[in-house]
């Protein structure tokens, strides 16, 4: 048996064992998205990362228990870096979630960008899970997609346009997307900005999202 | 008589205001003064869209957003010439019912009632008087609960747009309120019970004026319509014949007279002018009705109101959830001009908007009931001040007396404050 310290609780793991082991032994958590017991073990998202007592971060379900070894799995350096590495896997997820087979179910991602405060996921990630129509493709100018998810998409559940009281998105591949579902649509971007004028007037991104917005809806994706 | 001044900042109000009452060598003056910052809703709402100004007017106020949500689209439909069913007007007018009566149960016991009690704050009179604000709590949680089953949520409601429902409320829903309601209403009963009881300061309404907005049927509802005490009925749209405005330098407030005259809107005026009409409340409404030329029997009269709102959107309810609604009506964009007049829970609440033909607001203006009701404050305010120079009161006394006046006109102060000084 090995005696490891997680979060200063002692804790005997058998040798051999992982640090998600000894960190769920000792009635913590750690966020997993890759990792699957006993048949995926490659870290591969690192979403796991912990804080050992040297001060290196480490994938958890990956990183073999030594004697003594101490490990923090909430500190703020380890929910910074978790925070980082959610919109790194985010930067190449974009708006999938209309078409992904989780819809309807839960999605383990969401949760976490909400835990962590990531932007990126727009309501639309979060609407279709009340089995909403989507008002897009009725032709209304809904601020779905570029605004930031959280709320429970309390509006279009009812049948409102969302009109972006939560803050919008301001991370260019969800912005391209978000015009080329406005474009697919044929919802005028006037109407978008219309409605984007009711709660985003003073955000300093303002013009920003504008621009892209303007530049992929009049001329494809730029190359 | 020496020079008095009494300057009483009222709490237990929404927003902040001061009350100054000076006495004189015997004259009397009264300022009810709102010094709330300034919040322009109107300039906000000008140049928007037809369908962004609900959105807009209904962040005028957390307590009442469905009342200057329905009001503004009301405006706009008017203006737009949307010809509703029934069935919408219907579930339109219960949603503005049930938020009349659940700011009613907050008015009383959270604001109005702790004063009856010798109790400074809500807390104080809850530990000498639990049962009763348990009821309290209970019956505002039961109200919020219907609130959002029919607005969908509990402040800002979005299951309305111009034109009508989005969604056919389902048939669990209508039930679920129904059995809530049912609930509510015996809570209701012993509240109006109580509060038809209590013992009021005495004091003569030197105003008594009152406008309400016109009811077609029943109580509440609304119509297109403003009627007052005097027996005149005159078209909301028409209102800026009758009703002046005027800025004022002491508040952040605009006041409002009707034909001259200072007058008052509110749940008093509603029974005055409505409270036959409440079936199988006549003995509440003969018990309280002689007390009703008082300004503090407001309280009464929204006690009252609460059982009667309950008991009507219940019945109304009951009554819809087995049929098929038609709930959405098509509008087309165009220009024109349009009033909406509702009863807010504290009163008439106007809004008047001008659209353009491309379906922009070019002119809006919104009158609360809290600013029209200002100079009416002012003179009840000052009938206690003569009081205090005939010697029938004393001091401290009226101080306690100047705060529970205006908490029984329930003022609602970030409401009121839309002033614009013209250079």
């Amino acid at each position: 048996m090995v005696k490891v310290y997680v979060n200063d609780k002692e804790v005997e793991v058998g040798e051999g064992s992982y640090i998600i082991d000894a960190v769920i032994k000792a009635g913590y958590s750690v966020p997993t998205l890759c990792f699957f017991k006993g048949i995926y073990r490659e870290a591969s998202c690192r979403i796991c990362i912990v804080e050992l007592g040297n001060g290196r971060l480490v994938p958890a379900c990956a990183y073999p228990v030594s004697e003594g070894l101490r490990v923090y799995t909430n500190t703020e350096r380890v929910r910074r870096n978790r925070r980082v590495i959610l919109e790194l896997i985010l930067a190449s997820h974009k708006i999938k979630c209309q078409s992904c087979p989780r819809k309807g179910g839960f999605c383990q991602l969401l949760d976490l960008a909400r835990e962590y405060g990531v932007e990126g996921i727009p309501v639309c990630a979060e609407c279709p899970l009340h089995g909403n129509e989507c008002l897009l493709v009725r032709g209304e100018p809904c601020l779905g997609p570029i605004t930031i998810a959280g709320c429970g998409s309390p509006c279009t559940r009812e049948g409102t346009i969302c009109i972006g009281c939560r803050g919008p998105i301001t991370r260019r591949d969800v912005l391209v997307e978000a015009a080329r579902l406005y474009k697919e649509h044929k919802i005028p971007l006037e109407e978008v900005f219309s409605k984007m004028k009711l709660f985003w007037n003073n955000h300093p991104s303002l013009d920003k999202i504008y621009n892209i917005l303007l530049e992929t809806y009049n001329g494809g994706e730029k190359k | 008589m020496s020079y008095l001044e009494l300057s009483e900042r009222i709490d237990k109000v929404f927003g902040h205001l001061e009350l100054r009452l000076s006495l004189r060598n015997g004259s009397v003056d009264a300022k009810f003064r709102v010094v709330h910052d300034m919040r322009l809703i109107e300039a906000v709402i000008e140049g928007r869209k037809v369908d962004e100004a609900p959105i807009i007017a209904s962040r005028i106020c957390g307590a009442c957003s469905i009342a200057h949500f329905l009001a503004s689209i009301t405006a706009i439909e008017n203006a737009l010439g949307v010809e509703l069913p029934d069935d919408i007007i219907l579930l339109k007018e219960s949603m503005n019912k049930i938020q009349v009566a659940q700011n009613n149960v907050v008015h009383l016991f959270f604001l109005a009632l702790p004063d009856y009690y010798n109790a400074r704050t809500l807390s104080e009179l809850l530990s000498r008087n639990p049962d009763l604000i348990k009821v309290g709590f209970k019956l505002n949680n039961l109200c919020l609960q219907v609130v959002e089953l029919l607005a969908g949520r509990i402040v800002n409601p979005n299951t309305y747009r111009i034109g009508g429902f989005t969604k056919k409320p389902s048939k669990d829903k209508v039930e679920k309120a129904v059995r809530i309601l049912g609930e509510a209403e015996k809570l209701a009963r012993e509240v109006v019970d109580h509060v038809t009881r209590l013992e009021l300061p005495e004091l003569v309404d030197p105003s008594p004026v009152y406008l309400v907005s016109e009811s077609p049927i029943g109580y509440l509802s609304i119509g297109d319509y403003i009627l007052s005490s005097t027996g005149e009925k005159f078209r909301a749209v028409d209102y800026p014949k009758y009703i002046s405005e005027e800025v004022v330098d002491y508040s952040n407030s605009k006041v409002y007279r009707y034909n001259g005259r200072v007058f008052y809107v509110g749940s008093r005026a509603r029974v005055l002018e409505y409270g036959e009409r409440l079936v199988g409340l006549e003995d509440y409404v003969s018990s309280i009705v002689k007390e009703l030329n008082n300004p503090y029997a407001n309280i009464k009269a929204k006690a009252l109101e609460i059982l009667a709102t309950i008991m009507d959107v219940k019945e109304k309810l009951d009554e819809l959830k087995d049929r098929d609604l038609r709930l959405r009506t098509e509008y087309t964009i165009r220009s024109g001009e349009g009033v909406g007049v509702l009863e807010a829970p504290r009163g008439l609440l106007i809004h008047h908007y001008r659209v353009d033909s491309e379906g922009r607001v070019v002119y809006a203006n919104i009158i609360t009931p809290t600013a029209m009701n200002a100079l009416h404050i002012e003179h009840s305010a000052m009938t206690l001040g003569k009081k205090i120079v005939e010697g029938e009161l004393d001091v401290v006394e009226a101080k306690k007396y100047l705060s529970m006046l205006v908490r029984a006109y329930d003022p609602c102060l970030p409401c009121a404050v839309h002033v614009v000084v013209k250079q």
